[in-house]
């Protein structure tokens, strides 16, 4: 077996799933991922429990996305529920063929294939089930990200702490950095997010900050909340491209008031941008305000899940918020747009400046 | 690019064997390198409005979890396996080879063990099709792995595999019901048929039909397909059959496998290679040395035995007789753990005659 699959397999089992004696744990794989597929079946025997693998055909998505009747394509699938309702762990190996595989389907339909995979989803989330999303090194992520198929290989491995001399703690390790920087935000009322093309203020006062350390996405790192509802003003410019249902956009400008986005600008992508936040109610508002604290991804590699987690970086999404930090927007949307604070960009914490260039002042962090 | 043959195959499992429509959820069921022919059948009923779901296990989780579970892992059956049962009334399961040697080293009571916790699924599987809530069909689909248990290339297996399926045909779907209707007239002039004497060099074998019900296979659960079938009555076969197509059981083959009956059950038996299989096998259970099955080989696209029992019983010109478990709906009354199809091929010198009168001559239909 690889030693890159065997490592990552015990990061899923040990770490972010917790797997114990007994439980019944899903492993979702797309078809390139069948490696670390077979390593996290192996681990998931040896710690005593029942794995069950179910691969997805590369195509299967785009299939999908081009023929199912509408209403079919918006509902969650009857397999994956049948699952969901009864797991106590689910893992997804994320392994893209072709990461355009929806990037000509018209946008409601890519949308609503979208939709009808997170009301599956949120079956998994109203239960108490260990989840998570693992991405797995392919060839189109790669190319994606400008890299060689090794290359990103490599930097998957470093995202993911498989360099450490044992990942598992070094996971626990960033997790206490990141309770260490929650107990300074948890004392913050509003945001100031300042850099090229931004001026945002975000309030998030009361509301609950989540450390997201390899639980439920790998790689992982990044500390979040939910904003209140009401009280985004100004500017944002996101510089990084990023991708929803399958549609990117690129340079999005998005102007607030109250709370609400009035004014959206993109340099592509932004018809969509504009249909996505027409979509519902809950659609203009932000659902989630976070920072990146992953120092080991640090080139854009236009993925989002990455992308998110650059530390230096934070991003907010559109749409819903995260019951657990009190944010109650409500969306089938939860877009993440992220904005890049390591060339200039400032972070002030009620006035007080605590982030220049993507780097914590010392005193705050 | 899809092969133009697989749209017209997925068109046929969905139109001909499984009659999809709006209000149908299909569950398609596919190892890894099935998937090209899971992805075509997926798009076809997606566009008729159905709800489509995949389960592709990779071959290994087998393997793996009987090489490396403990008795307790091995016996279990997933909660949401068995719920999965209840929630799809189409079902497709694409049957694409792979390694036939994948659990080589693995004790056969640990995977008899595994198969009996997926009872429950089956029984479930099986009162819900007694019931006709639900329709299934079994696809083969060509890989190398198949092509090299058939002894053949690639490419020459896939093209031997798409013509068994009657996909060269301009109308595959009216070829099939073409072949349906052949098959109407064949049961026709069995159906009161008392006795069936096959004769061919090393057989002279009586079987007594009297009363049964003939079934039509035409691509409705199986295909490639091609055979009429009954299930003949306990106590009624006499006589010597050689089956000369080798047969292919648990990476085993077994050939020239020769059964002696008397009063219908197998009295002697012997076999060119694989003897001790055989032998092993009729001592399964008391219904292992009855026969539960006899079968009439319609496919004439189907002209050479390739090892693969789905193929080979099918080819016209054949007949075949099943050891064991028989068909309820159809009669039959004997029961057993085992399902054994063995085949006899009639094109040179053998013969089949209804009541004595002229059925089969040299692999050919009199009717």
């Amino acid at each position: 077996m690889d030693p890159f699959d065997d490592l990552y397999a015990r990061v899923i089992v040990e770490h972010a799933l917790a797997v114990r004696a007994g439980q019944s744990v899903l492993v979702e794989a797309g078809e390139a991922a069948e490696p670390l597929a077979r390593a996290v079946h192996r681990r998931v025997l040896e710690a005593g429990a029942h794995p069950s693998v179910q691969m997805l055909p590369d195509g299967w998505v785009e299939a999908k996305a081009e023929c199912a009747a509408a209403e079919v394509l918006g509902e969650a699938d009857p397999l994956k529920l049948a699952w969901y309702e009864r797991v106590d762990c689910r893992v997804t190996l994320l392994a893209l063929a072709n990461v355009e595989q929806l990037a000509h389907v018209d946008p409601a339909r890519a949308a609503a294939s979208e939709t009808g995979r997170l009301r599956a989803v949120h079956v998994l989330l109203e239960r108490d089930v260990a989840w998570c999303g693992a991405q797995y090194p392919t060839v189109a992520y790669a190319q994606a990200a400008g890299l060689s198929l090794d290359g990103y290989r490599e930097l998957l491995g470093r995202a993911l702490k498989l360099d450490q001399p044992d990942p598992v703690v070094a996971w626990r390790t960033q997790g206490e950095l990141q309770d260490r920087l929650i107990s300074r935000l948890e004392k913050v009322d509003e945001l100031r997010i300042v850099g090229e093309g931004t001026d945002l203020r975000v309030r998030v006062g009361g509301r609950r900050w989540i450390s997201a350390c390899g639980r439920h996405n790998l790689p992982d790192g990044e500390v979040f909340t939910g904003p209140h509802e009401d009280a985004t003003e100004g500017i944002v410019t996101f510089a990084m491209p990023s991708a929803w249902g399958g549609q990117r956009v690129e340079g999005a400008r998005l102007r607030f008031e109250a709370g609400r986005c009035v004014e959206t600008e993109a340099t592509s992508g932004g018809a969509f941008l504009n249909a996505a936040l027409d979509s519902d109610a809950g659609a203009r508002t932000l659902g989630e305000f976070a920072f990146g604290l992953n120092e080991a991804i640090l080139a854009p590699t236009f993925d989002t899940l990455l992308d998110e987690k650059i530390g230096g970086t934070v991003h907010m999404a559109l749409g819903s918020a995260y019951a657990v930090t009190g944010g109650t927007n409500q969306s089938a949307l939860h877009w993440d747009l992220v904005c890049d604070l390591r060339d200039g960009g400032e972070v002030y914490a009620d006035g007080k400046l605590i982030q220049r260039n993507g780097r914590f002042l010392d005193d705050f962090a | 690019m899809t092969d133009p043959r697989l749209v017209r195959y997925a068109q046929l499992i969905c139109e001909h064997s499984l009659h999809i429509d709006a209000s149908h959820r299909l569950h398609i069921s596919t190892p890894p390198d099935g998937a090209p022919l899971a992805l075509a059948a997926a798009r076809e009923a997606w566009r008729r409005g159905a709800r489509v779901s995949v389960g592709m296990a990779p071959e290994w989780a087998r393997g793996d979890r009987l090489r490396f579970g403990s008795d307790a892992q091995v016996a279990y059956l997933d909660p949401a396996e068995l719920e999965s049962a209840e929630r799809f009334d189409r079902l497709l399961f694409v049957w694409a080879p792979g390694n036939t040697a994948e659990r080589a080293g693995v004790a056969s009571e640990r995977d008899a063990a595994l198969a009996r916790a997926r009872a429950p699924w089956m029984a479930r599987h099986d009162e819900r099709e007694a019931a006709g809530e639900l329709l299934w069909v079994g696809a083969a689909y060509p890989t190398a792995l198949g092509a090299q248990a058939a002894r053949m290339g690639t490419h020459a297996w896939e093209q031997f595999v798409y013509a068994a399926l009657l996909l060269d045909e301009a109308d595959p779907i009216g070829a099939w019901r073409t072949l349906g209707e052949r098959h109407k007239r064949l049961v026709a002039r069995l159906t009161g048929v008392r006795e069936l004497r096959v004769t061919a060099t090393g057989t002279d074998l009586r079987v007594n039909v009297e009363g049964r019900a003939w079934e039509s296979c035409a691509g409705e659960a199986n295909l490639p397909d091609g055979e009429v079938f009954c299930c003949p009555p306990q106590g009624g076969v006499e006589g010597e059959i050689l089956f000369d197509v080798p047969s292919l059981q648990s990476g085993r083959t077994c050939s020239d496998v020769r059964l002696r009956f008397d009063a219908g059950v197998v009295v002697d038996a012997s076999a060119a290679i694989g003897e001790d299989v055989l032998l092993a096998r009729l001592d399964t259970d008391d219904g292992a040395r009855r026969v539960g099955e006899f079968a009439i080989g319609t496919n004439d696209m189907i002209t050479r035995a390739v090892g693969a029992t789905l193929f080979d019983e099918k080819i016209g010109g054949t007949c075949h007789l099943a050891l064991g478990r028989s068909f309820p709906f159809l009669g039959g009354e004997n029961t057993s753990a085992i399902h054994w199809d063995l085949i006899r091929d009639l094109r040179s010198g053998g013969r089949i005659d209804a009541d004595g009168e002229p059925l089969v001559v040299e692999g050919k239909l009199v009717a």
